[in-house]
């Protein structure tokens, strides 16, 4: 209940894993499977479901989920060779999120080892991450954010941050308040008629 | 009728979410003030100055809005029915499974419905109360984007927080930079007339004069972006 309004955890249930259907599902045929000829879904169809749906009804034997095509054999190989290079963005932004998640599925083949190689591509990608994030370009980071998961982008991005802060603070002398709402009117008064230039700004007291 | 998995919803959710992680507020200094929820996550790391504060928030997406509400209640509808239906065959839920299942999908699309729904409201309502910290009073151009009950909450909100404040005499919104002197050195950028200060009585605020003002008073109109502080 903790993260009911939490929006990553909302969106990575929404990514869509293949189940197959141990029963029958009454009337709704067409919604599931847009394939399917009858009024009532046959069981043993296979229908791509959103994980929010396939998690509730795997709970209830109704369904057997599988692994998503980002977790398939294939890929996995790849991740072990290379880690850091793999795009997983592409695959599924959400990557260790929705994998954490489908390690609850007790109905899931291929889940015994889900969390070690999880674990395994996170510290082997996280590494490299790290200390690319201190030292990057702007056109490192373009390519990095497009190949980062959601979750590895927020530390990339934090780990930056917090090293932009440190020079800052290392090298600053005073604090300047600076508004957070950069107005464009500013500039049309600097040039508009309006603006009466004086040799020696004003002070007041 | 629709079973599209609360599609409708989680595009409001996504683009919403997309909006407001491209105008992020910035500035990490300062709390967002309620419970530091979604807002929190994306926003304060990135930095930067929020171009044009009438995109703070994206316009109430009314009609997808009321397009999940209704799928809602169609979800509803078809649960009611079904369940009709099978109440008068009279007989055990375990020789039917394919009604349970059926019935258990409308139910988990209703209940996402719902959570998408809350979340989007949730999501805008911690915007719209990060801004009020951060940056003041929501602009003419944003208010315009709220929906009547949001605008009935900021209204709430304001008058909750004016009344706190001045039960406590302090403006809880600035003061999240330590005064390094008394007296901030600023530039108007923003015709503001004449105005009554602490330690220094009246000034005369007009474009692109420079005056030093006490930095309490000054903070707050600094980060409306009314004055310009010259460091």
């Amino acid at each position: 209940m903790a993260k009911y309004y939490d929006v990553d955890d909302i969106l990575a249930e929404q990514e869509t894993l293949p189940t197959v259907f141990n029963t029958e599902v009454y009337a709704l045929g067409r919604a599931l499977d847009p394939s399917c000829d009858s009024e009532n879904l046959p069981a043993g169809s296979s229908v791509n479901l959103p994980f929010w749906l396939a998690d509730f009804l795997s709970h209830r034997k109704m369904l057997k989920p599988h692994l998503p095509k980002f977790l398939k054999k294939r890929l996995r190989d790849e991740l072990q060779g290379e880690a850091g290079c793999v795009d997983l963005r592409d695959r599924c932004k959400f990557f260790y999120e929705l994998g954490r998640k489908l390690c609850t599925l007790s109905e899931l083949d291929g889940s015994e080892d889900l969390s070690e190689f999880l674990l395994n591509t996170f510290t082997s990608r996280f590494k490299e991450m790290l200390t690319t994030s201190h030292v990057c370009s702007n056109e490192t980071r373009e390519t990095y954010s497009r190949v980062l998961t959601n979750e590895e982008l927020e530390l990339f991005t934090r780990a930056q941050a917090s090293s932009k802060a440190f020079e800052r603070w290392i090298y600053s002398k005073s604090t300047v308040i600076s508004s957070r709402i950069k107005r464009n009117k500013r500039k049309r008064e600097w040039e508009g008629q309006e603006f009466r230039f004086r040799t020696r700004p004003v002070v007041s007291a | 009728m629709a079973t599209d998995f609360a599609r409708t919803a989680t595009n409001l959710v996504k683009e919403l979410k997309t909006h407001l992680e491209a105008n992020d507020l910035g500035g990490s200094g300062s709390a967002s003030g309620g419970s530091g929820g979604a807002v929190g996550s994306g926003g304060g790391v990135r930095g930067g100055v929020l171009r044009d504060p009438g995109q703070a928030l994206p316009a109430y997406k009314e009609d997808e809005v009321s397009k999940s509400a209704r799928e809602v209640q169609e979800h509803y509808d078809s649960v009611v029915a079904i369940l009709g239906a099978f109440r008068e065959e009279n007989r055990e839920w375990d020789t039917r499974p394919e009604v349970a299942s059926s019935v258990l999908i409308h139910h988990q699309s209703l209940l996402r419905n719902k959570r998408l729904l809350l979340a989007y409201q949730n999501l805008r309502l911690e915007r719209i109360k990060a801004f009020r910290w951060k940056c003041g009073r929501l602009p003419r151009a944003t208010q315009d984007k709220l929906s009547p009950p949001e605008r009935d909450f900021v209204k709430s909100y304001e008058r909750i927080l004016n009344s706190y404040q001045k039960q406590c005499r302090v403006d809880l919104t600035v003061g999240f930079f330590p005064p390094g002197e008394n007296l901030l050195k600023v530039r108007v950028t923003e015709d503001l007339g004449v105005m009554e200060f602490d330690y220094i009585g009246e000034a005369d605020l007009q474009v692109g004069t420079v005056h030093l003002l006490p930095h309490e008073e000054a903070e707050r109109l600094i980060i409306e972006g009314k004055l310009e502080h010259l460091a």
